[in-house]
């Protein structure tokens, strides 16, 4: 098992050197300068020609590519042209808001849409089975930001309940100040005691959070109905049942572990795509993490920005796939004898 | 079940009691913004930062768009030589920067001797200048090696602000945390990135508090125009700083609670014709292509009247455009003139379109299919702005024609007349490539009187106009106006069009 997962280590890190060597040719390579973008809208001709240099792009293609790994060996990855700012702070503070919605989105599929997904197989063709699929077809036939846009409305502009967009209100980033010790707010309101901040930060991720869920939940609850109705016309289940065990005890202890593995990858899968996947709701809630920062950078040629996200996002992509792995081993007794 | 639907409502209400959104509190004002501020450096900063950072920081002096002069703000009155070359201004006394220390000539000494050896952002606008002096406390000598207005240069939204020399000390990288330390009615307290600014009233603001003035101002970063809509409509915010499409304002018109302030702008849309590649490189053809043009459409449906037909490529609010005898939408005279020019058949034209503002793209494709109907094929390539930028100052990959939103730095026509149409080498903003050394003659001229004798400069200006027109280099599409949305409760919204900000010392609410 230690030899599969040093392989596995080692696999991790030749594919990142491969993301970075394409990525950063393909920035070069592509046509549009991003210096015009980066010294504002009259430069002078000589203001475009001393970035150039500043940036090293005068220089010899190899040559800003042995620059380039060098200095992202030591975790730099230089300074945003588009915002200014060093684009590892920049990538740091916006993939924990990203971490925080994105997980909490995870951890509501697994709740929510698992046993929706159960539910629907063991009564398939149940009206309540109905239900369950037709609403799965309208939430992926759905565009996100439809979603977010309806949820919008209804909460904030017709109820009230809930805020529009940000992480927090006005006057909480301005009065409640707490130490951003793990940059998520939810627990650092919490390790800070100030539950009016608390409260504010729940009450602004609630609308991003159902958003982003609604439209991944589809996914979740029918692969995982699919899955259910395999296991379910195993032999053992029917073995099981005809010996009188509860059905509650054979569809939540037996079958779900029977499942668990290819369920596993589904959610590792998602978390995966969530991570930098969640650009529109970024944008239509204004919440300040990956996705939205991945976007403006690729349309400004915001080139050490794009390439030092894609690089974060391929290995937060890859470490999750490895963990699942990993936990396959964890789950299946089989696995670790072999 | 049951045991949910009480933990549902229960979550219901938490979050209910948590949020209450509406009106801002008391003495604080919203801006709703779509841009986040890049630049803290007022040595540096050359973009949109201008909304915040015109609010904290002051300029010498102050231009006045109904005069077209300058008035006094930081220098309390200002003479120059004879012979043009020599400059003093007299600054304001008692004036004290937000760190406390004194606004004198040292310290304006100090920020324009930055802004020239640093040579970022709009530092171009004082190459004229080859000495500054602080002559006494409240006394600065400005010398210059050709008449250039620096009255009006020094009323600049960009390169012309006045930090603190405390501030200017600590350096750029100070600045880019996010501070900035200026003599203006708001000082900069928090800058949360992309979230939001915000600014407190400074309580020592020269200008003096008449009390009804906001003690807060938050700029809240909102990226989508809905989003910011359903703010001002729940109350959230007061005032929309970024501008929206027209299309949206007029669904907007019958909204009680929310009102369109329409004010004169400096932008304006040029669409430039490259005089450096076939078939455009023949007058005649030129000519007949500036006539293809449904101007009146443009300003009343692709901006909603938002806008007006100009009568120059320099917008008729600025000084210096003058009324010209530009191309009217005529397809008879455009096929005429298309035949006279000998340019062989099939006519066909490449042309640039940047993607970003629909009104761009709109404006092409009114062009392609009016163009179509006198027989000449538009084919429209399309691409960011920066791209399109790029490719255009090269013959290799530019287009035929380009047309680019545009704006001057600070209140001059040389901001189109020289940046887009002087002879360049190498091509930044000449997308014409026009290099005509009878233009350029003439446009000197202009651009050395525009210190000393203003009423020359402008007939200097109006001369190398039509030279441009009659070489046919540009086609004025549209003068833009300015449009601020804001909550009707909001007075004292202005809107300067040598500034691209909102005053908010003079917002109040009503």
């Amino acid at each position: 098992m230690y030899r599969y997962i040093a392989q596995r280590l080692l696999l991790l890190v030749v594919t990142l050197i491969g993301v970075a060597t394409i990525t950063f040719f393909l920035s070069r390579v592509l046509p549009g300068s991003p210096v015009e973008m980066m010294i504002g809208f009259h430069p002078t001709a000589e203001q475009i020609a001393a970035a150039k240099k500043e940036l090293g792009l005068d220089q010899p293609l190899h040559r800003q590519y042995v620059r380039f790994v060098s200095e992202a060996i030591r975790g730099d990855f230089g300074i945003s042209l588009r915002t200014k700012q060093p684009v590892v702070e920049e990538i740091g503070r916006r993939s924990l808001a990203t971490i925080e919605l994105t997980l909490l989105t995870t951890l509501l599929l697994v709740v929510v849409g698992v046993p929706i997904g159960v539910i629907s197989a063991v009564h398939s063709n149940s009206p309540v089975d109905h239900t369950v699929r037709t609403l799965s077809i309208a939430g992926v036939a759905f565009p996100v930001f439809i979603v977010g846009m309806l949820l919008q409305m209804l909460f904030y502009g017709k109820l009230g309940w809930l805020p529009l967009q940000g992480r927090l209100s006005s006057e909480v980033y301005l009065d409640h100040p707490f130490d951003r010790v793990t940059g998520m707010f939810l627990i650092d309101t919490l390790l800070a005691r100030d539950y009016v901040a608390f409260r504010d930060a729940a009450a602004h991720i609630v609308l991003p959070l159902a958003t982003l869920t609604l439209v991944t939940l589809p996914l979740v609850t029918r692969i995982t109905r699919n899955l259910m109705m395999e296991v379910l016309q195993e032999d053992y289940v029917r073995t099981a049942l005809a010996y009188g065990m509860p059905r509650r005890v054979v569809y939540y202890r037996y079958a779900l572990k029977a499942m668990l593995i290819p369920l596993m990858t589904v959610v590792g899968l998602t978390l995966g795509f969530l991570l930098g996947g969640s650009v529109v709701v970024e944008f239509v809630f204004d919440w300040p993490g990956l996705g939205g920062y991945v976007a403006r950078s690729i349309a400004a040629s915001d080139f050490p920005a794009a390439v030092g996200v894609t690089l974060v996002l391929a290995s937060a992509y890859l470490t999750v796939n490895l963990v699942v792995d990993l936990l396959y081993f964890v789950a299946d007794p089989r696995l670790r004898r072999a | 079940m049951d045991r949910l639907k009480h933990l549902l409502a229960a979550l219901g209400t938490a979050l209910a009691v948590a949020f209450s959104p509406g009106a801002s509190a008391a003495g604080t004002v919203t801006l709703l913004d779509s841009f986040d501020v890049i630049d803290w450096d007022p040595a540096i900063y050359y973009s949109a930062e201008t909304r915040v950072v015109l609010n904290i920081y002051e300029t010498l002096t102050h231009y006045n768009p109904d005069t077209g002069e300058a008035e006094p703000q930081l220098a309390t009155s200002w003479s120059v030589s004879d012979d043009g070359l020599t400059w003093t201004f007299n600054l304001r006394e008692g004036v004290k920067f937000h760190d406390g220390s004194d606004w004198n000539a040292a310290a304006a000494k100090a920020n324009l001797d930055r802004v020239r050896e640093m040579g970022k952002g709009a530092a171009y606008i004082w190459d004229a200048v080859t000495e500054i002096t602080a002559t006494d406390a409240h006394t600065l000598t400005i010398t210059t090696s050709y008449p250039a207005p620096l009255d009006l240069v020094a009323s600049s939204q960009y390169a012309a602000t006045m930090a603190s020399p405390a501030a200017l000390e600590q350096g750029t990288d100070w600045f880019m945390e996010g501070n900035a330390v200026g003599t203006g009615p708001y000082r900069l307290v928090q800058w949360e990135k992309s979230q939001q600014v915000v600014l407190e009233k400074n309580e020592d603001y020269w200008g003096g508090w008449s009390g009804d003035e906001f003690d807060r101002v938050v700029y809240r970063l909102v990226a989508e125009v809905a989003t910011q809509v359903q703010m001002l409509r729940g109350g959230e915010g007061d005032l929309m700083v970024s501008t929206a499409p027209a299309d949206l304002l007029h669904q907007l018109e019958g909204d009680p609670d929310l009102v369109v302030g329409v004010f004169n702008s400096w932008l304006n849309i040029p669409l430039m014709i490259n005089v450096g590649m076939a078939p455009t490189d023949n007058r005649k053809f030129r000519q007949g292509l500036t006539y293809i043009m449904d101007y009146a459409a443009i300003a009343n449906d692709i901006y909603g009247g938002y806008g007006s037909v100009p009568k120059s490529c320099v917008p008729q609010a600025m000084w210096g455009s003058g009324e010209h005898d530009v191309a009217q939408f005529d397809l008879d005279k455009a096929k005429m003139l298309l035949e006279q020019s000998g340019v062989p058949k099939p006519w066909k034209v490449t042309y640039h379109a940047y993607t970003g503002r629909q009104e761009i793209m709109q404006i092409a494709e009114l062009y392609q299919a009016l163009a179509a109907q006198v027989g000449v094929e538009v084919e429209l390539l399309t691409g960011e702005w920066p791209v399109l930028w790029k490719k255009q100052t090269k013959q290799e990959s530019a287009a035929n024609m380009f047309a680019v939103l545009w704006w001057a730095d600070w209140p001059t026509p040389a901001g189109w007349l020289e940046t887009m149409f002087r002879s360049e080498d190498p091509i930044v903003f000449n997308f014409s490539h026009y290099s005509n050394p009878d233009y350029d003659v003439v446009l000197d001229e202009a651009l050395r009187l525009q210190g000393s004798d203003q009423a020359m400069a402008v007939e200097k200006f109006m001369e190398a106009q039509r030279i441009a027109y009659d070489d046919a280099i540009a086609m004025c599409l549209v003068d833009l106006q300015k449009t601020i949305l804001h909550r009707a409760d909001l007075g004292g919204v202005d809107y300067n069009a040598a500034y691209e900000t909102v005053s908010v010392y003079n917002l109040r609410r009503m």
